[in-house]
């Protein structure tokens, strides 16, 4: 019995180049119950736009998914051909992208591109789809939507821009939307009212999001369950309570600490050393080792093992062993 | 900034450059050596034709002031006598233009027709035999020189296999029996027109040779271009996004993306125009093609030199309006052209 | 000493040209299959051009002098490609007419591009009055169809390879000259050129020493990829009398000779030298290809 939308198992994601195999997401596996919102953060270059494309099957050649299983509803998505997945993304998944001036087409309308991707799901079955789009704008906050329709998306500001993203993303009734950093390329004002509409989302619609970002305060502000990425890997996973509150890896730890916090005033900003390398190689021991202050000889060598906290919370260090639920 | 004012500014920059185009023209032919007069009377003339000439053409006027008799004579349309033709050089061009023009366009759409389906297909499929094949294609469309390919294919489809004519626009017995009625000078337009199928589909098979030769230039272009703009365009995040919406890649390359990558396709039609236009030449002597091509070349046999210059100008004079053209319709398409600004792409 | 750097950094330092880094330029390059043959083909070119004299079967034939006895011979295993009009063996004469065709195309790009890179650099630099002045006269040079620009000066001149080329490259030093405006205008914006001004340094120093070796590699490639092009230029030329004047072997004119043959069946005359034409043309343009996809970050590696 599957209670889970979402379940990633094992799954690697690998980039050829020149000097040898990248691989940008190297066995991670986790899972995401219907209406939650999961948010998978890390530094850039950590796998976490890999994780997102591997779902949708947009991973762009030449790199391609190694292994592992993507069970969606019940259905293993690597398993599934291309026309398969073709149907599956904009009416079960969807995605809403970092940059919403990049991500909509300049050349034509709003309301084009809206109908367009309503018209292709043959999603209103009266056949009326332009009082549809209109309604879906304002409902997401679009003031005039039956102005903003006629637009030209670089006529419109970066808020509503992404709002018509995320208008877009909804227009075929997803189960999952997968937000790729929806709120970096915003400014700080209209990112929390963005960040208010996909809780809101969620909430009203049922929608399940996973939550891209960097951000700690916005993982701590929307997402239920988190999994924290570093090279590839997850190395801590939890409810936003047990990361916060109850941090466990090394580098959870320097995150938290790294965010800047007025209490702190007057100390040196505490960082992290060293800069995050290239997954060239399979690494053998743990990914973190070279940066952990608390690493001992054990981290270089051998990958360490899950321990589990709870039924929520797990990390992969060897500070823990491998500790069962207790 | 509006069209409107667009236009203005670009007409005024034309104008400028119009100017320009005389005065290298004239400076030239400042050059040529010999005697002038003497060129057009011919060398039998007597010392007296010739003072007369060299007078009528007010060749012992101060240069700058012979520039100005210049700009004005153009400006009237007046350049000249052929030698050979002995005829007003206007006049002779008048006549063969259609002619060229007719081969010039045909040979375009063509290239369009082809070129531009190609070059999506192959930006699409990248890697793929498709697209090494038309790569290979465009790059061996590029190196043919046109006039030796004139000669092989009159070699193979007409003395070998006798498919099509040797040469010339329309046979005698069309010309005899069911003779096209000129209203355009395009054959293909005044005969459809007309309804002389006869005749047209007569026509046509004389086109074939001419633009066989002249379209792969300019396909090769078109493809290339389409390809590289496509490819750029393929790599935009709004295709990821139309993907993972789910729309199915006929409809992303074909629609979404092509109407992005249509606009830097048009700049090359003034491109195509040029070689075209130079290439008309090559081909029309080949094929003894009544156009001004054949008018240009027997000019350069004979030395007729006022016919060279004469040419000269006017297929200048087109080619500018042709690229005032192509960019008026770009700064309509796309409004990003007229601020000046755009994201540097094109 | 900039082009030495730009050079280096084409083959990744410290390796030279032979033990090319992997992800270099050079190692791209070399990927390019085509791109390596035509690279190769068209170096045999160059020897056959320097070489004609020991290579062609018959070279004195070769340089024009007539053999009216054998004229209109068919292909044979005296004469490989047969005999033109005046008994002259064709095989020779091809041969020797890489000399012109090469020749030519060199002089060409490399005058066009000195010319260009001079007056584009000065442009792009100084900018003001200097670029405005050089930019109309562009303007007004590009405003021709080059071919017919090119035909209107070789018709004044009488027909010489020098003058040929003079034609042509009149007609070419605008394109080199706006690219380098382009480089030199985005070189200039760079902060070591500001630091150089603020140092004091001489506008005729920076402009040799910074803006120079930056401004040249892109220039370099178009040249090569303008070869071909400059071939199909002067054989055109040739073609309707214009450029080098008989007896010199020269392709054009050859094929030009030969198209009055051509109702009577004699084949030969004109296709063999079209073939070769053809072949360096298609041998440069594929060069120029396979450079363009290696330098390029966004096609590099495709056709391995």
């Amino acid at each position: 019995m599957e209670d889970h939308l979402l379940r990633v198992e094992d799954l690697q994601v690998v980039f050829p180049t020149p000097h040898g195999p990248v691989y940008a997401v190297n066995r991670i596996s986790f899972a995401i119950r219907a209406g939650q919102i999961y948010g998978v953060v890390g530094e850039s270059g950590c796998g976490k736009t890999a994780t997102g494309r591997a779902i949708l099957g947009l991973i762009p050649p030449p790199g391609r998914i190694n292994g592992g299983r993507i069970i969606f509803r019940g259905e293993n998505l690597l398993e599934k051909s291309a026309y398969e997945m073709q149907h599956l993304r904009g009416r079960r998944l969807a995605m809403v992208f970092q940059d919403p001036a990049a991500a909509l087409n300049p050349v034509f309308t709003i309301g084009r591109q809206l109908l367009g991707i309503m018209k292709h799901h043959r999603i209103a079955s009266d056949g009326r789809y332009g009082p549809r789009a209109v309604q879906l704008l304002g409902d997401l906050g679009l003031p005039a939507p039956e102005r903003i329709v006629k637009r030209y998306p670089h006529e419109l500001s970066g808020g509503m821009q992404q709002r018509v993203m995320i208008a877009m993303a909804l227009a075929a009734e997803p189960d999952l939307i997968i937000a790729d950093e929806p709120t970096s390329a915003l400014d700080v004002t209209i990112q929390s009212q963005i960040l208010d509409l996909l809780v809101q989302l969620r909430d009203q619609r049922g929608v399940t999001i996973i939550m891209i970002t960097h951000d700690l305060g916005v993982v701590a502000e929307t997402c239920d369950e988190v999994g924290v990425f570093y090279l590839g890997e997850i190395i801590e996973g939890g409810t936003v309570r047990d990361i916060f509150h109850r941090t466990r890896h090394p580098y959870t730890r320097k995150l938290l600490a790294s965010l800047p916090n007025p209490e702190k005033w007057g100390r040196e900003l505490d960082i992290i050393p060293g800069s995050v390398p290239t997954n060239f190689e399979n690494i053998k021991g743990c990914a973190f080792a070279p940066r952990c202050k608390q690493c001992m000889a054990i981290c270089q060598t051998t990958k360490p093992k899950s321990a589990v906290f709870s039924t929520t919370h797990h990390t992969a260090c060897h500070l823990y062993g491998e500790r069962e639920s207790g | 900034m509006s069209i409107g004012e667009y236009l203005l500014r670009r007409l005024w920059l034309g104008l400028l450059v119009i100017l320009g185009v005389l005065m290298i023209t004239f400076i030239v032919s400042q050059i040529v050596p010999g005697d002038p007069a003497r060129l057009y009377t011919g060398p039998r003339a007597s010392s007296e034709e010739v003072a007369k000439v060299r007078q009528e053409l007010g060749l012992n006027e101060p240069v700058p002031l012979q520039f100005i008799h210049y700009i004005g004579r153009v400006a009237k349309g007046e350049l000249g006598y052929s030698v050979r033709t002995k005829r007003p050089i206007l006049e002779d061009i008048k006549i063969k233009l259609p002619a060229t023009m007719e081969l010039v366009v045909v040979a375009m759409l063509v290239s369009f027709l082809l070129g531009v389906p190609a070059g999506v297909i192959g930006a699409a499929r990248r890697g793929r035999w498709f697209d090494h094949i038309s790569r290979l294609a465009g790059i061996g469309g590029v190196s043919i020189p046109h006039f030796w390919l004139a000669l092989l294919l009159q070699l193979l489809f007409f003395l070998y296999l006798g498919w099509l004519p040797l040469g010339g626009r329309i046979s005698q017995e069309i010309m005899l029996n069911a003779p096209i009625e000129r209203i355009t000078g395009f054959y293909l337009i005044d005969a459809a027109v007309t309804g002389n199928w006869a005749a047209w589909r007569d026509v046509l098979r004389h086109l074939v040779l001419p633009v066989v030769v002249l379209a792969p230039y300019p396909t090769a272009v078109a493809l290339r271009m389409t390809r590289a703009s496509m490819i750029d365009i393929l790599s935009e995040t709004y295709v990821t996004a139309a993907r993972a919406a789910g729309l199915n890649e006929r409809e992303i390359l074909f629609r979404l993306a092509l109407k992005n990558g249509i606009l830097p396709t048009l700049t090359i039609i003034g491109l195509e125009f040029a070689f075209l236009i130079t290439g008309a030449v090559f081909v029309e002597i080949v094929f003894t093609w009544p156009g001004i091509g054949s008018y240009m070349a027997d000019a350069i046999l004979n030395s007729d030199i006022f016919v060279v210059f004469g040419v000269t100008t006017i297929v200048t004079f087109i080619y500018i309006t042709v690229n005032l053209m192509v960019d008026l319709i770009q700064a309509a398409l796309d409004p990003r052209v007229r601020l000046g600004g755009g994201q540097g792409r094109f | 000493m900039g082009i030495v750097h730009s050079l280096g950094r084409l083959t990744g330092r410290p390796a030279g040209l032979w033990h090319a880094n992997p992800g270099s330029t050079i190692w791209y390059f070399r990927r390019e299959r085509v791109a390596v043959i035509s690279l190769l083909f068209i170096l045999c070119m160059g020897i056959v051009a320097v070489a004609a004299p020991w290579i062609a079967p018959y070279p004195n034939e070769g340089r024009g002098e007539p053999n009216i006895l054998n004229r209109l011979k068919a292909p044979s295993g005296e004469h490989l490609f047969g005999t033109d009009p005046l008994g002259r063996d064709v095989c020779s004469r091809v041969v020797y007419g890489t000399r012109v065709g090469l020749t030519a195309a060199l002089a060409i790009v490399g005058i066009a591009a000195l010319i260009g890179t001079v007056l584009g650099g000065l442009a792009g630099y100084f900018g003001g009055w200097v670029d405005e002045l050089i930019m109309r006269l562009t303007d007004i040079f590009l405003a021709f169809p080059p071919l017919l620009l090119a035909m209107m000066v070789a018709v004044v001149l009488d027909p010489s390879l020098m003058n040929a080329i003079i034609a042509i490259t009149l007609a070419w030093w605008p394109w080199y000259t706006r690219l380098a405006r382009a480089q030199a205008l985005a070189v200039r914006e760079r902060d070591f050129v500001r630091a150089a001004w603020g140092i004091g340094v001489h506008d005729f120093t920076i402009l040799g020493r910074h803006i120079l070796p930056n401004i040249i590699t892109p220039i370099l490639v178009q040249g090569t990829l303008d070869l071909g092009l400059a071939i199909i230029y002067v054989s055109g030329l040739s073609f309707l009398g214009l450029g080098v004047p008989p007896p010199t072997a020269d392709w054009g004119a050859m094929i030009s000779e030969g198209r009055n043959y051509i109702q009577n069946g004699r084949w030969w005359i004109a296709t063999f030298p079209g073939l070769a034409l053809f072949l360096t043309i298609m041998a440069f343009n594929l060069l120029g290809d396979g450079i363009q996809l290696a330098t390029n970050p966004r096609t590099r590696g495709e056709s391995a």
